[in-house]
């Protein structure tokens, strides 16, 4: 159904209705009305006839009363039958006299006409009244038709107007919106009425100049995707940038309507930013610049110059507009020869605040704004990208490069090291084994690698080996990760040998591996025990006989075997203190030998700390009173103990007092302290001496260390009592260290760990609780 | 300040517009117009449907200018005469007879095809024979007045027949026919050229009883002031008239079938006849 004849329903189904209405209910009613009107209009004709009859009546002219009632039946059809009868009943009207009854439709009227008081006759008419009403009927009908033709008359213009107002112009946008369903945005409706339909007509056109206007811009968005889909997909199938660039930059140049333009990163050099091109468009004008162009362009083209429309872009991070470069400040003109440039746009790669690309196009003949860059804001983004990953790889490749040249060289010492090198998981199982380790154990690499490292370590340590793995990874405890531990190794043909051993823990990808640096210490071992009986050897047999030598001179000396001349008295002095030094010597090669050979042996006991201080500064009083020093004991806490061997602890408060003695100015004292020091009891020895030289600090407690020769000269010594004490004190639990003396000189001190009252053995709690 | 008032320039219009028209029609006011009386036997329409075309046509014929006087009824036409209030008449012998008494009327024209009698209807299935059997009865007769149809009668009745009866004035010879055919008269006087204008069922209906004595018929009369070239004019043009068909048609509605000269010698019956006596005033 049409819109038009939806519009015309109501009405024609009004008109229907009031038709309806019309024809069966009002003219039936109005017929009967009709019906009593006319019967009464005849009535009163009637009588107002009767009554101009009077005079004729009164003067008998009947010629007269004839031609009345002639010309009134002549007139009124619908009267059927008039009759005049005078007062006698004497027909007087017609002339003929038959008497015939009205018919039963129709209706007798009878009028008397009287003078004054006198009938003068009767007049009577049979009125036939439906021929009256048909007549009314008729009327009606014809005003029926007559409205039922105005009613059309009404439709039809009703319909034109509504087929001009309404249908056509819909008929229009119909076809408008199927047009733009089809896609073709190019016909404006342009009939704008005012109404109602105008304005839709109106928003028609105007939806669909903003449809044109998103076709136009989702066209331009396809474009800029496809652009970045090809780049893209171009980067991960080829990874040759100057590719790459080149069909973008065509593709800007397309997009943006530009003549040409460059794509380039943004390096440095002495911190000054340059540009160098991954794509440039061939503008060259003359030889010489198609010359440079074929030249360079292949491997970018590098613009230092900076201070330029472009250079402006690298320099502050802005996108650089310029549709007027001639008038542009920040231009730096053009080269002769240079095509000309009627419109600039500089657009920045940015990443995280560094300029770190960009590109340039030229001569968009509307010139550039803010709303192409938006536009053209996924492909900057896809550039900057793409530069980043192409620097990315740049760098990647170049560390690839070194890792290579790192690896090679690695595996180079690796395979030339004179050490086994065994690397294992967290099993134990191994994973590398080098040419070294292959002449140590006899294996070949492929043979043990997925092997257990067991296979190569005899004795206890192979067994517990994967216990001593699986208590570092646990507890960090470390029975095997360490520096130049001594296992048994076992070769592939079953004998074994002395290993030292060094694992260190690395982690390759994520994995923890053990690499154990292996060396056959067989010889070693050998030289060490040839080196170790030579010194108690060699001690031994020097000791007895400078014993012998010693006692003698001592004898000497002490005036028992006489006097001697002033001279002799001297040269047996010198040679009785170099005994007792060279004695002193042996002693503490021999100290050193048994600690390195783990001969030395301890007596561990409860030792109360300040009354051992005591008697330490007691027993080295004399040796002080030799250097004309004394050792003073500052206020100490007592009752604190410590469990050492008290004659080797003795051993080292000896050797600290007297290198106090000796290193101490003529007529000072020392200090000496017992205090809790984070715990531990600190025993500490300060001097009043020059200090340690910054040099020898690291040094101090190495063996044969000694602040300098001259000193050694002049305060005597062997170089190995700090090396000693440091391996006693170490025996205890402790450590040994120095630092500074804010009164000028050092302080030595030793740390012990405290024992606590209630672990000491009952004899000595007994003494703690006097 | 002079102000020009609005009836002030409406009255230079007016007097304008009077001043042309007096200088364009100046001879209208200066014609003579002959004034022309008919008896009203009929009435005032139908007698000017006959008598203008007439005029008119006599008019153009003479250039002689009439005005029809109408008269309402035939005792105001009388007084009318009287007073010499007509320049040509047209009226019945008898009012020829007052009129020269009068105002000295003289006839100029009738017709002189025909002579006028009276005539007495009864209806056919009447009883009644001839005019003694209408001693006592009822008799419709259109005016007391009327020459041929009532005043004739009327005195052949009383002089002749020394009958009275009862004298029923039924304004018309169309009624006195009607009045005699339904019963309400016994009979009725009327002129044959009447009676021959009933319909076909009246006069079957109807009888002739009796036919009175036969005098010239209306004549047309002019007042003695009228000039003789006037009068000859007059006459010239009315006989013209009868000389043409269309004349004759025209004439022919007075009636008046054969046109020709009057004379008073043609009335002289009439008067001997003893009419006076019964003229009712």
């Amino acid at each position: 159904m049409s819109i038009r004849f939806k519009l015309l329903l109501p009405f024609i189904l009004a008109v229907v209705f009031l038709g309806l209405i019309f024809h069966l209910i009002w003219l039936p009613e109005y017929l009967t009305e009709k019906e009593g009107n006319i019967h009464d209009q005849e009535a009163a004709y009637i009588e107002a006839l009767a009554a101009s009859l009077i005079p004729p009546l009164l003067a008998s002219d009947l010629a007269q009363i004839h031609a009345t009632l002639d010309t009134i039946s002549a007139r009124r059809p619908h009267w059927k039958s008039v009759r005049l009868f005078n007062a006698n009943h004497e027909q007087l009207y017609p002339i003929d006299s038959t008497n015939s009854p009205a018919p039963n439709n129709l209706i007798a009227i009878s009028q008397e006409i009287t003078y004054g008081q006198e009938a003068l006759a009767t007049l009577q008419v049979a009125l036939d009244i439906s021929t009256l009403l048909n007549t009314e009927v008729k009327r009606i009908a014809s005003l029926e038709f007559g409205l039922l033709f105005f009613t059309l008359v009404i439709t039809v213009f009703a319909a034109l107007l509504l087929d001009r107002w309404i249908r056509k112009p819909l008929k229009l946008m119909v076809n408008a919106t199927n047009r733009i369903v089809d896609g073709d945005f190019n016909h404006s409706l342009q009939q704008h009425s005012s109404d109602e339909v105008g304005q839709l007509t109106k928003a028609i056109d105007q939806m669909q100049s903003q449809l044109q206007s998103r076709e136009k811009e989702t066209a331009f968005q396809h474009r800029v995707l496809e652009v970045i889909t090809n780049a893209q997909s171009r980067f991960i199938r080829d990874a040759n940038p100057k590719q790459i660039f080149d069909k973008l930059l065509n593709d800007i140049l397309s997009l943006t309507n530009s003549e040409y333009g460059f794509i380039g990163e943004v390096l440095h050099e002495h911190n000054k930013p340059y540009l160098k091109t991954f794509a440039l468009t061939n503008i060259a004008w003359n030889d010489q610049t198609r010359e440079f162009y074929d030249e360079n362009a292949p491997n970018g083209l590098e613009f230092r110059n900076v201070h330029t429309l472009f250079g402006c872009a690298i320099l502050t991070g802005e996108n650089v507009v310029a549709n007027s470069p001639a008038h542009d400040s920040r231009s730096a003109g053009l080269p002769d020869g240079h095509p000309p440039l009627h419109a600039f746009l500089g657009v920045p790669f940015m990443r995280e605040d560094k300029v770190i690309g960009m590109f340039g196009v030229a001569n968009r003949p509307q010139g550039y704004d803010e709303a192409l860059i938006t536009y053209l804001k996924p492909i900057i983004n896809t550039c900057t990208q793409i530069v980043e990953a192409y620097k990315a790889e740049q760098n990647r490749l170049k560390f690839e490069m070194l890792v290579r040249e790192r690896e090679v060289r690695m595996r180079t010492i690796v395979n030339n090291i004179s050490e086994g090198i065994v690397s294992t998981n967290e099993e134990g199982f191994i994973e590398g084994f080098n040419p070294a380790a292959e002449n140590l154990f006899g294996y070949l690499a492929s043979e043990v690698i997925g092997k257990n490292i067991s296979i190569l370590v005899a004795g206890d340590h192979a067994a517990n080996h994967n216990e001593y793995i699986a208590n570092y990874l646990h507890h960090g405890k470390s029975n095997i990760v360490g520096l130049g531990r001594e296992v048994e190794g076992i070769r592939k043909d079953g004998s074994v040998f002395p290993l030292e051993v060094t694992v260190s823990e690395m982690w390759v990808e994520g994995q923890r591996l053990f690499c154990g640096v292996m060396r056959d210490i067989t010889e070693r071992k050998k030289l060490d025990k040839m080196k170790q009986e030579f010194v108690s050897t060699v001690s031994h047999e020097l000791r007895t006989p400078l014993t012998s030598i010693r006692g003698s001179l001592g004898l000497l000396t002490s005036g028992k075997m006489g006097d001697f001349q002033e001279k002799t008295k001297n040269l047996i002095s010198i040679a009785a203190n170099n005994s007792e030094r060279l004695l002193l010597l042996i002693n503490d090669l021999l100290d050193m030998e048994k600690l390195a050979s783990g001969k030395m042996e301890f007596k561990f006991q409860d030792l109360e700390v300040t009354k051992f201080l005591h008697d330490a500064v007691e027993a080295n009083q004399g040796y002080g009173q030799q250097h004309n020093v004394k050792f003073v004991i500052a206020a100490s806490d007592t009752k604190l103990f410590v469990y050492a061997d008290r004659n080797r602890m003795m051993q080292v408060l000896s050797n600290l007092l007297s290198n106090a003695a000796k290193f101490s100015p003529d007529g000072a004292s020392v200090e000496t302290a017992v205090n809790i020091h984070n715990g531990r009891i600190r025993i500490s020895v300060a001097d009043k001496g020059r200090g340690i030289p910054s040099e020898f600090e690291s040094r101090i407690f190495e063996r044969f260390t000694q602040v300098d020769s001259s000193s050694t000269r002049k305060v005597g010594g062997t170089g190995l009592g700090l090396n000693i004490a440091k391996a006693i004190v170490e025996n205890h639990k402790g450590n040994i260290g120095f630092m500074a003396n804010p009164e000028g000189g050092t302080i030595f001190y030793v740390d012990l760990p405290r024992v606590e009252p209630s672990a000491l053995h009952p004899k000595d709690r007994l003494k703690s609780a006097i | 300040m002079l102000r020009i008032k609005p009836f002030g320039s409406t009255f230079v219009l007016l007097s304008i517009a009077c001043f042309g028209l007096f200088f364009s029609y100046p001879s209208t006011a200066v014609e003579k117009v002959y004034k022309f009386g008919v008896v009203p036997q009929f009435d005032a329409r139908r007698i000017k449907n006959i008598w203008q075309p007439i005029l008119d046509a006599v008019s153009k014929q003479s250039g002689l200018q009439f005005e029809l006087l109408g008269s309402a009824n035939i005792p105001t036409f009388e007084k009318q005469f009287a007073a010499g209030e007509f320049d040509f008449a047209y009226m019945n012998p008898y009012h020829l007879i007052k009129a020269r008494e009068a105002q000295n009327y003289q006839p100029l024209l009738r017709d002189i095809g025909r002579q006028l009698y009276g005539i007495i209807v009864v209806r056919k299935d009447s009883s009644i024979q001839q005019v003694t059997d209408l001693q006592g009865k009822t008799v419709a007769f259109p005016a007391p007045n009327a020459l041929g149809a009532a005043l004739i009668p009327r005195t052949e009745f009383g002089e002749i027949y020394k009958i009275n009866v009862q004298p029923k004035y039924v304004r018309s010879h169309d009624s006195v026919y009607l009045n005699v055919l339904l019963g309400q008269a016994d009979a009725g006087g009327g002129v044959q050229k009447t009676f021959n204008k009933q319909p076909q069922n009246v006069r079957d209906a109807l009888k002739i009883i009796y036919q009175t004595r036969k005098v010239a018929p209306h004549p047309l009369a002019v007042h003695p002031r009228v000039p003789e070239a006037v009068k000859k004019k007059i006459l010239e043009s009315f006989l013209a008239l009868g000389n043409s068909a269309q004349g004759r048609a025209l004439l022919k509605e007075i009636p008046m079938n054969q046109i020709g000269t009057a004379t008073m010698e043609d009335y002289d019956a009439l008067i001997n006849l003893g009419l006076d006596k019964y003229f009712l005033e």
